[in-house]
Order: structure tokens, then C-alpha cells, then sequence
């Protein structure tokens, strides 16, 4: 669906302004709330200049007179970014007062306070501001918006003009001038006394951050390039983290010695070429993706050629010209979530006196090898004679809110449908029969003018774009869909959860659905039911939604596999219904085996709105590459929650798996942060096996040398907050500035009779394991705590209960840890005294505490013995780790490992389709086998042979195939790397 | 502060309600309908007849008609302005008459939005006057070439005034002193930024306001014209004159 709406306010229709040089900004957290400038002044007269501001997604607009500036007049050049909490950040060249660059912010971009202004410096002068904004997700800056305005300063020394001013807490900022922005230059090269007019931002979530400019050198002779910084331009030195592979300089020149006019007259059509076009754009699901495209002239021709290119090693090279556009200005570039690019420019076709401005968009999913393109307006070129220049603008703006992309561009705006082949629709009085335009009266004609177009492209429509919300807050405060999703813990709040019973249970007064921790159990002692609520981003037909649900053990990096073996649960929502909550959950199991800690997920799709592959079957969020496989897609959600009760008194002892989902041998680092409650300083969170620490408000555990597939478990005691219900810290698995995954835990202060009572629950569960695991006297135990809880739970009947099956302690710990064949990591022996103890004391809150300690030391004990038996979930993070290992230099001349490969990837990729399943796991293992035993030959390594002998003697079962297979790569490892 | 932009005659027809739907109302929140526009630039004049919301400084009821001062605020379907400045009251309506019989009866207000107009373009050209170091009655006989460069060196910017240089036979010298001949400069470029500076031209007669150029304009102690208002057609002397 294509949209164009000419922005001008039906009360302004009397204007004939040259409302020219449209740009954009729209709000991450809603992408309904947009705002948009262009050369256009307060309609009565005064002192400030407006915005362009929509709240319905661009439907309508209106204007806001926020912009300083002085009386009657439009502002100078402006540029708009949002940042986080609907911080609007606008650069402006002020006026009065010539080349002088102000930055100013509205926490409100509806409210009639003026912005404020953060910079206002003029010196030597400062030339087109270009403003970017984002949120960091992470770490001990996560919230602070990070502001980047592109200017081509004058005061630069050495003529090295090429600047980025850059807030890194843009909402800290405080006047005056100039607040906390630091003038960062960017150009390392001699000039010929400056650079061109553009210097333009762009910023991925990760924290790199693009800037592209012409750096000027001598004549008309003209370098594009592409600096780039790795961490929001934060650290002591700025933009060098690209450096070009000729001269060694920060910033890769793209192409150097293009003729770039500057020529501030009427030369195109009506329009000026002043070396303005130019544009970059990042891939948001990679920032090593990015797309540069420019406007030169070429010897030989008179207007601008424009030319798109696009690097995928982080700006280091770049392909060949992949778009080529001539006669054409005002390029602008942009990547939607789902990795498609869109092209938006202006060109002048067709000859005098019949020159048209065609305004194109282009749209590829291939690189340009096909595209579709849309003709968003056709206008005649010789009308309405210039009020000044730019006439058109020197630049246009293209967005991509997720799936679809938005942009603004400005054109002659006689009503005619012949000139907006897409459709067209007008705020201001129009009559298109007889291609007049009328003022506010209706009456009154008015002259044609250059007014600005907002258009929105949908790549799905929003009736068909079904989504399972990351995070939800109240009923008017939840994720509308937008990808990627504007709240960085989108794990502990989501519209996906679990329940004992068949029914989706209320939502709670954040209108967030009430998780139940599951069962496990033989039978129906192990049923659980998933529940899913679904959204979507509009209505207007019926869609039906199949929900598909997955669970992986809790933590973070473990692999999913399906929750159950149950067909997938349909689920219809009506053409006027935008939201439907599952009422029928989908049944699946937690065998006895299984521990009840797990993340849930589920993945949504209907026929025209798939989950955007990879699948999380078979893998963790993140990996193999950083892909942010939940947050990117609106398909995916997760809960990756865990909630108890502790006493006033006591303490929650929690376990979260660390597994490396990744093919490298790695460190995995966890930022944490505390996200409710101030909690205590007797918090304290470490890796099992090592040290612990004090849990601070934030901080970061790192998780040394995993090998892939490899875990490790981290350990959490949370004490109840003095005077919060719920204390909640958030890990994230971080890949640099990525959080690529993560968990949540939670301890509830409660009454001693409800920890009891879930303590009873957690330990039945648990005994439940170690009974399918084989231990002996637990049936018993199980049987006891059933009774127990059958009826009202007291601090006697519970200190009663525990004291009787601390009994059983003694010897069930030491089996256990002869089993697990460590030593004691898991504080086994040290738990069951501390709660010994405690049961000599009478002391309710610590017996709790530490028999809540001691069952997850047992719980986690079990799933690492269970671990050691296989886990099918890891099957194609083998096969992918297989493929990494036999593609080395060392193994890939093998006569087999071409075959190899293909299996292995064949599997992988009829796995995530579920052509095939865990069973033919071992048939694919057979076909691989020759290269293994080659492998295992060629190195001639004893061990190694040794795990290939087991890898085909447990050809006959998947799990235990999987962990022989497991041990022969990480032997294999370590002999090629 | 300069005086609110939009001055119109209104009757309030309902508190507490807004035009704009981003606007939340509150008790000063009024909706009133347009009934004359007595200052607005043109393209806000045919307003008159529209429903629109005024934020007032003070309360006032239903039925209300007054002569409001106001500045902009948003602008969409309809529009939102807030209220500065004193409120005048047109006076009750005699029973009987309508809204719009008295409207008509009403043409005294013709006058003052006139009268309004003409005194801001006096202030305001007051103001350029008393700023003025010299004020001229001349004759453009040249104008200099355009530099090919950019005004300041090192300085290439779509925003470059394009300082021009016209010679300027002086016929009169309404205020200071001036030689025979003098050399002016003026912003050439059609820049945003510069499109509504005043252009010189060959022949061109004209009272000339004269300042100090800008340093940026590379010459020491040049005259340069400016503001729109700075140049004023030849016959508009007396005017000028009128306003020392």
C-alpha cells in the first residue's frame, strides 16, 4: 500500500510558501508519532518557526510553532531526529543570524514550548546540520539517548570541516551552550580549504555509527567517504575505527576524484546543485551492511548522476556501482528490519519546456539485481517560478520504521491525480477536477506552490502484520509491533507465558499476562498449557494466526526446540479485531526428566507474514551471527523470566544456564542492571565454580573460555526489597555493544506461608527428577510434600515438613555429587548444613532460604548430569560447528568434506522447516561419518579417533549421539585452531 | 517581545472544547469562530467563518465577543492560538440581531485592521531607520560582478550571501553624510537565507537605508542595504522622511 498526503494543514490552505527541503523524523518507541520540516514559516506571522507533527502515523498532520527563529519567517536549514521518551532533537541554521548552528530538543513535540536550545555557535559558521538519534539498549549508559548532528563546521582548523557534534546523554544535556556536545571532526585529509556541505550520521543500535561526506581536495575533485565509529563515538578518539585501505586514514573513501558541482544557481531545472547529495544508511539487523549513495556529475554530461553502492565488511570495501541514476538529485538510502533497501531521489526528465520532477522510489531485497519502483509524483519542472533556492531542496528524506518505509520529498502541488500515479490525498482545500487550489474559505483560488509530500509504503499491510508484543506496561503503554523493539529487556514482559491449567488466566494491573512457573512429571503431572496474545498493527480483514511454541532451558545462548509435539494452535482474529488472546493454550510437556526452569517462546506467522528466517528451532537469539532474532522480528517473542517469593526475612536463590550458542570458542559477558528495586547489598550473583560478587545496581560477570555448545550456570541470591513488592535484575548476553540475549529473575516478598508453599511445588518438582533420574527414597518425600500441600501450609507444618526430609539429605547429596563426578560446585553439601542449621534455629525465612538454595544446587546438579547424556536441542549448533571446523585450511581438502558440508548444512536448513526432526539426526550423522574417520586420520591424533569410534557406535540414539558428536568436535577443535 | 501576530474579532462559542484534536482542553480552553481577521499575513485571512481554538490568558464565556490578540501554536484542520495581550469587547448584542446582522453593522473594524497594518510597517521601518547610519535617495548606475568564489575564503556554503557591490549615485542624503557616489553592498545570492534581502539593479531608484556590512562581507566600513525594508521606492521619501 502506498501512501502520499501533501502535509500542508487545511486552516494554512490560503499559503503559496516554497515549502521546500522536507526532512524527517519518527518516533522509534511509536511510529505513529512523526514529525517533519521543510522551509516553511509560522502561518501567522510570528517569532518561531513550525514543525510538521502527526500522531496518527502520517494520516494527518499538522503544525507546531517550536522551532526559535524570527518573526515571519521560516527557520534556516533544519534537520529532525527522535530520540528515546519522545525527545524530539531538531539542528537548525538559526535565524537571524546566518551560518549559525543551534541544537535544540522538545521533550513534547505537541506541546507549544519552544525548544530549547543545547549549541548555538556560529564562529566562522556552520553549515547543514543533519541530526540523527538513538537509544542505547545496554549497559551502564542504557536509556541515554545518543545524538549525532552532521555539520560542516567552519571553525575546524586546517580547512578539515567535516564535523559531527555528538551528545552521548542528549537528554542530560542542559544549557547552555554548548550543553554536553562535543564538536567531533571527522576528516583527516588535507582539503582544499573545507569540505562539502554534507556530513551525514547514520547509527545502529549496536553503537556504530556511520558518517559519510565529500571530503574536498582540489578543483571539482571530490573523495566520498565513510568514516565509522564502533561505540557511539564515546571513547578518546572518534570516528577512526575505519580506516582507509590506501592511505591508512580514518574513513574508507569510497570513491575519490568524483566531480561534484557547486554551482548555487538555478542549473537543474529550477533547482542549484550545491554538492548536498548525498546519503548513507545502515542495515539494522547488521551494522556491517551499509549503503552510501551520491550525486556527481560525470565528464561529458550536464546534471547530477546518482550512484548507490554498499559494503557488507563494516565500510572496509565496496561494490561497484549497484544503482546508477542519471539526470537525477537529492539521493536518500535506507534498510528496513527485514534487510530490504529502499532508494528514494528526484529526477528531471524529459526536455524544455516540458521538464517534469519524477520523485522515485526504489525497492530491492536482492541488491539491486530486481526492484520495484514507485512514482510517487510527476510534476511539471517549470512551475511555480523559484522564491528562492534550493527550489525543490538539497536534500529529501527516507525512514524505515520497521517493515515499511516513510519519506518526504516536496513538488509542485497542483491538484492533479495525473501527477501522483500512487494516489494522493490533501489536508488543504483541493479541487482536483479543476486542479485549483482554494484557500481556508474555500473559496478563495490560490496559486500553485512547492509543498511537501509525507509518504508511507507499506511492505505489509498493517491488518496482516501480526505480531506477539516484547513488552507490555499498561493498556495504552506496549510494543505496537515496531521492529526492533524500542525496549531492550524485551524478555521479562512479553505476551508469551505459560499456564498449569487450560485457560489464559487475567492480566494483571499492567495488563501483562500472569506466567505460572510449569510442572514436570510423567503424565499429566507434567502438562502445561502456552498461551500466546496475539496483535496486530491494524485491521481491516480477518487473518488467521498459527502460533508455534518453543521452549530451551533457562538462561541465556541455549538453543530452543519445540515446546511439544501437538499440532500448532490456529488462531482467528476478525477484521476488526487487533488483538485476540489465545483461550485454548497449547498443551505441552514437561517430562520427569525435565527441569521446570525453561524460556518460553513463541514464533507467529500467518501466510503473508512468516517469521523472518532463521526459525529459533535448533538456536538462541543471536546466533550464529548477532542477529537479534526476537527484537528484530515482531513474529518472535520470549520469556525468559523467572519469579519467586522470599520471606521478608530471607533470600531467593535462582540458576540461570550460560551456554555458548556461538561456533567460536569464546568468553561470554553479562551486563546486569537492576530494572525494579534498589535491592541489598547481601545480593550477590557469581559463576557456580567460581567467585561471587556483590550484585550492584549494574555490573558485568564474564564467563570464561566456552567452548561452543559448552555451559557454565550462574548463581543469584535476591533478597526481598524493604518496601518494594518485586526487586528484578536483567542480564544480557552481550556481543560488544550488542545485547543479543538475556534473562530476567525476580524475587516477590511474601508471606512465610506462600514461600512455603511454593518451596512444596519447587520440590516436588525437583524430586520428580531425581526419581526419573534413578535416586532413591524421593518418592516418598514427594508423596509427603503433595500431602502437605494439599492443605493450608503454616511455618509449622512447613518447618515440620523440612525437617523430616532433611533427613534424607545426607545421603541423596552424596549420591548426587558422586553421580555429577565434581567436586561439590554446586554447594550441595554447604546448603543442606546452612539449612540444617537454620531448622535448629526455628527460623522460617532462613530454612526457606536455604532449602530454596539447596533445590536449585539439586536442580541444576541434575540438568548438568542430564547434559552429559545429550541434548538434542544442540544438534544443529553441532552440525553448524561441524560445518565451521571442516571449512579450515587444515581439513578442507579432505576427499569427503565436501559431502560433509552439504549434509550438514541440508540438515541444519530441513531441521528449521521441519522436513526433518531429532530422529534422523542419526541417519545424517551416517552420511558425514567418512569425513570424521578422514579427520580423525589426517591428524592422526589418538583422542580423536577415539570420539570418532563413539560418534558411530551411538548411531542408534540422537541424544547420546548428540554428545559424542559434541566431544569428537571439541577435540577436533583444539587440533585445527 | 514583538506584538501577537494574529489579531481577529471572535465570539466564543463554547469553553472547555478545542478545535485541534492534540490540543487538550481545559478551562480556559475556548472554541471560537473567526468573525474578522484584523492582523494576519495574507494567507491566514480567509480564516474568517473557521471554528478555531484559542488558549486564553483569562476567562471569558460563551457568547463572548472580543477582539483578540494572539500568537500561533498549531495548525491543522483547524487551529490553535494562544492569547497574549489585552482582550477588547466588541459589546453585547442587542436582542434580537443576530450574530452575523451584527457583524455587518460592524464595518468601524475595517479601519483599525488597516490602521494595524500600516502602524507595524512604520515601527518597524522606524526601527531600520533609527539603526540606519545613513539614509539616501539614489540611483543604481552599476553593479559589480559576481565573485566566482564564495564571499569568505574557505567558506563555500549554499548560504553564502554572494556580497555584490552596486555604485550608487546619491541624489539626496536624507540622514548622515555621503558623498556624490557611494558603493553599496547587497546579498546577491537567492538563498534561503537570502532570497527577501533587497536586491540592487542597474537604473533602479530607490531610498536606500544604509548600514554598517557585515565583516563577512570583506569590505571595511562598507555601506550594505540588508532588510527587505532597507530599500523603498524612490517616492516613498516623504514617508521616510516623516519618520525621523
Amino acid at each position: 500500500m502506498t501512501h502520499v498526503v501533501n502535509i500542508i494543514p487545511n486552516i494554512f490552505s490560503g499559503e503559496t510558501n516554497q515549502d521546500s527541503e522536507p526532512n524527517l523524523a519518527i518516533d522509534p518507541a511509536d511510529p505513529r508519532r512523526i514529525a517533519a520540516s521543510a522551509f516553511t514559516p509560522d502561518p501567522l506571522g510570528g517569532a518561531n518557526a513550525p514543525v510538521f507533527v502527526s500522531v496518527d502515523g502520517g494520516l494527518t498532520w499538522s503544525l507546531n510553532n517550536i522551532v526559535p527563529s524570527t518573526a515571519g519567517n521560516a527557520t534556516g536549514d533544519i534537520t529532525l531526529g527522535f530520540g528515546h521518551g519522545g525527545r524530539l532533537y531538531a539542528g537548525i541554521l538559526r535565524r537571524p543570524g546566518g551560518l549559525r548552528l543551534n541544537i535544540l530538543r522538545t521533550t513534547n513535540f505537541t506541546s507549544p514550548t519552544v525548544m530549547d536550545v543545547l549549541v548555538d555557535r556560529t564562529g566562522s559558521g556552520v553549515d547543514q546540520p543533519y541530526v540523527e538519534a538513538a537509544r542505547v539498549f545496554r549497559g551502564s549508559a542504557a536509556g541515554r539517548d545518543r545524538v549525532y548532528v552532521g555539520n560542516n563546521d567552519f571553525n575546524a582548523a586546517s580547512g578539515r570541516t567535516a564535523t559531527v557534534d555528538v551528545s552521548l546523554d542528549g537528554a542530560a544535556a542542559t544549557p547552555p551552550s554548548p550543553a554536553n556536545f562535543n564538536a567531533r571532526r571527522i576528516e583527516p585529509r588535507a582539503t582544499n580549504g573545507q569540505d562539502l556541505p554534507p556530513i551525514r550520521p547514520a547509527v545502529h543500535i549496536d553503537g556504530t555509527i556511520y558518517a559519510a561526506y565529500f571530503g574536498w581536495r582540489t578543483g571539482a575533485l571530490t573523495d566520498v567517504v565513510v568514516a565509522r565509529d564502533d561505540n557511539w563515538a564515546a571513547g578518546a578518539t572518534q570516528f577512526t575505527n575505519l580506516t582507509d585501505s590506501g592511505d591508512g586514514l580514518a574513513g574508507q573513501r569510497v570513491v575519490t576524484g568524483v566531480n561534484v558541482p557547486f554551482e548555487n544557481f538555478q542549473t537543474m531545472g529550477m533547482e542549484r546543485l550545491v554538492a548536498s547529495d548525498l546519503s548513507v544508511g545502515v542495515d539494522p539487523r547488521d551494522s556491517s551492511r551499509v549503503w552510501v549513495a551520491w550525486g556527481d556529475r560525470p565528464g561529458g554530461t550536464t546534471n547530477l548522476t546518482l550512484h548507490v553502492r554498499r559494503s557488507t565488511d563494516r565500510g572496509q570495501t565496496w561494490s561497484a556501482d549497484l544503482r546508477t541514476i542519471p539526470n537525477a538529485k537529492a539521493p536518500a538510502i535506507c534498510v528496513n528490519s527485514r534487510g530490504r533497501v529502499g532508494f528514494l531521489y528526484q529526477q528531471l526528465t524529459g526536455a524544455v519546456p516540458n521538464q517534469r520532477w519524477v520523485t522515485r522510489i526504489e525497492r530491492t531485497g536482492d541488491d539491486f539485481a530486481t526492484f520495484g519502483a514507485d512514482v510517487l509524483a510527476t510534476v511539471p519542472a517549470n512551475a511555480p517560478a523559484p522564491t528562492f533556492l534550493p527550489y525543490l531542496g538539497d536534500y529529501v528524506d527516507l525512514k524505515s520504521p520497521g517493515k515499511d518505509f516513510c519519506g518526504i520529498f516536496s513538488a509542485n502541488n497542483t491538484p492533479n491525480n495525473a501527477n501522483f500515479p500512487t494516489g494522493i490525498q490533501y489536508q488543504r482545500n483541493a479541487n482536483f477536477a479543476t486542479q485549483t487550489l482554494f484557500a481556508a474559505d474555500g473559496i478563495t483560488p490560490v496559486n500553485v506552490s512547492i509543498d511537501p509530500f509525507f509518504f508511507l509504503l507499506t511492505e505489509l499491510a498493517p491488518d496482516a502484520d501480526v505480531y506477539v508484543a516484547d513488552w507490555t506496561d499498561s493498556a495504552a503503554s506496549f510494543d505496537r509491533g515496531v521492529e526492533p523493539s524500542s525496549e531492550p529487556v524485551f524478555y521479562n514482559r512479553s505476551d508469551v507465558w505459560t499456564r498449569i491449567s487450560n485457560a489464559p488466566g487475567a492480566f494483571d494491573a499492567n495488563n501483562r499476562p500472569v506466567n505460572e512457573p510449569p510442572v514436570n512429571g510423567p503424565g499429566v503431572a507434567g502438562r502445561n498449557f502456552a498461551f500466546a496474545r496475539i496483535r496486530r498493527r491494524g485491521t481491516g480483514s480477518a487473518v488467521v494466526a498459527t502460533t508455534h511454541f518453543l521452549v530451551s532451558p533457562f538462561g541465556t545462548g541455549s538453543n530452543y526446540e519445540d515446546a511439544g509435539t501437538m499440532p500448532d494452535i490456529t488462531v482467528t482474529m476478525g477484521a476488526a479485531v487487533a488483538e485476540v488472546t489465545m483461550a485454548s493454550g497449547y498443551r505441552w510437556q514437561l517430562g520427569p526428566t525435565s527441569s521446570t526452569h525453561v524460556c518460553l517462546a513463541v514464533e507467529v506467522t500467518t501466510p503473508q507474514d512468516p517469521i523472518v528466517a532463521p526459525s529459533l528451532l535448533g538456536r538462541a537469539p543471536g546466533w550464529p551471527t548477532t542477529d537479534l532474532l526476537v527484537i528484530n522480528d515482531n513474529n518472535k517473542a520470549q520469556r525468559n523470566m523467572a519469579v519467586g517469593p522470599a520471606g521478608k526475612g530471607g533470600f531467593m536463590t535462582m540458576h540461570a544456564l550460560i551456554h555458548n550458542a556461538a561456533l567460536v570458542r569464546r568468553d561470554i559477558v553479562l551486563n546486569w542492571e537492576r530494572t525494579r528495586g534498589e535491592g541489598r547489598r547481601d545480593d550477590r550473583v557469581g559463576i557456580i565454580g567460581g567467585r561471587s560478587q556483590i550484585l550492584r545496581p549494574s555490573g558485568t560477570i564474564v564467563v570464561r573460555d566456552l567452548l561452543p555448545g559448552e555451559h557454565r550456570w550462574l548463581r543469584l541470591t535476591l533478597h526481598p526489597g524493604e518496601d518494594e513488592p518485586e526487586t528484578e535484575v536483567a542480564f544480557a548476553e552481550m556481543v560488544g555493544n550488542v545485547a543479543v540475549n538475556g534473562f530476567a529473575v525476580a524475587v516477590r516478598a511474601a508471606p512465610t506461608e506462600e514461600v512455603s508453599a511454593y518451596l512444596l511445588d519447587r520440590m516436588i518438582s525437583v524430586y520428580t527428577r531425581l526419581e526419573a533420574f534413578g535416586f532413591r527414597r524421593t518418592e516418598e518425600s514427594v508423596e509427603r510434600a503433595r500431602k502437605v500441600r494439599e492443605r493450608k501450609v503454616t511455618d509449622d507444618t512447613y518447618l515440620a515438613f523440612a525437617a523430616g526430609v532433611a533427613e534424607s539429605h545426607d545421603e541423596l547429596v552424596r549420591e548426587l555429587g558422586s553421580r555429577v563426578g565434581r567436586r561439590d560446585q554446586f554447594g550441595l553439601a554447604a546448603a543442606h548444613r546452612l539449612m540444617r542449621g537454620a531448622l535448629d534455629s526455628r527460623a522460617v525465612d532462613q530454612v526457606q532460604s536455604h532449602h530454596g538454595a539447596l533445590l536449585e544446587a539439586i536442580d541444576s546438579a541434575l540438568t548438568s548430569l542430564d547434559t552429559l547424556s545429550g541434548v538434542p536441542a544442540d544438534i544443529c549448533q553441532n552440525l553448524r560447528w561441524q560445518v565451521e571446523l571442516f571449512r579450515l585450511e587444515k581439513l578442507n581438502q579432505l576427499p569427503s568434506v565436501d559431502r560433509l558440508l552439504r549434509e550438514s548444512l541440508a540438515f541444519v536448513s530441513q531441521f528449521e522447516t521441519r522436513d526433518v526432526t531429532v530422529k534422523d539426526y542419526p541417519r545424517a550423522m551416517q552420511s558425514v561419518l567418512d569425513g570424521l574417520r578422514e579427520a580423525a586420520d589426517a591428524l592422526d591424533d589418538r583422542t580423536l579417533m577415539s570420539r570418532f569410534e563413539s560418534v558411530a557406535a551411538d548411531l542408534d540414539d540422537p541424544k547420546s549421539l548428540q554428545r559424542s558428536h559434541w566431544e569428537y568436535l571439541a577435540r577436533l577443535s583444539t587440533l585445527v585452531s | 517581545m514583538p506584538d501577537p501576530s494574529f489579531v481577529f474579532q471572535g465570539t466564543v462559542l463554547a469553553l472547555g472544547e478545542s478545535t485541534v484534536p492534540i490540543v487538550e482542553a481545559d478551562e480556559l480552553t475556548a472554541r471560537v469562530r473567526v468573525d474578522r481577521v484584523i492582523r494576519a499575513p495574507g494567507a491566514m485571512e480567509s480564516v474568517v467563518g473557521r471554528e478555531i481554538t484559542i488558549q486564553l490568558q483569562a476567562p471569558a464565556s460563551v457568547d463572548t465577543r472580543a477582539v483578540f490578540s494572539a500568537d500561533g501554536w498549531i495548525y491543522g484542520e483547524s487551529m490553535a492560538v494562544v492569547e497574549r495581550g489585552a482582550r477588547a469587547e466588541v459589546g453585547e448584542r442587542p436582542a434580537g440581531v443576530t450574530a452575523e446582522a451584527a457583524d455587518t453593522s460592524m464595518d468601524e473594524l475595517e479601519s483599525p485592521a488597516a490602521r494595524d497594518r500600516a502602524a507595524a510597517f512604520r515601527s518597524e521601518l522606524g526601527a531600520r531607520l533609527a539603526e540606519a547610519s545613513r539614509v539616501v535617495v539614489g540611483r543604481v548606475v552599476a553593479v559589480g560582478g559576481l565573485e566566482a568564489g564564495p564571499t569568505t575564503p574557505g567558506r563555500l556554503s549554499e548560504h553564502d550571501p554572494n556580497w555584490t557591490e552596486a555604485t550608487v549615485e546619491v541624489e539626496e542624503t536624507v540622514k548622515g553624510r555621503a558623498p556624490r557616489t557611494i558603493k553599496v553592498m547587497f546579498a546577491g545570492s537567492q538563498d534561503v537565507m537570502w532570497h527577501d534581502a533587497p536586491k540592487l539593479a542597474v537604473g533602479q531608484k530607490a531610498v536606500m537605508l544604509l548600514h554598517r556590512a557585515p565583516a563577512a562581507a570583506g569590505r571595511r566600513r562598507a555601506n550594505a542595504v540588508l532588510h527587505s525594508l532597507d530599500v523603498q521606492p524612490a517616492d516613498a521619501k516623504d514617508v521616510v522622511t516623516g519618520l525621523m
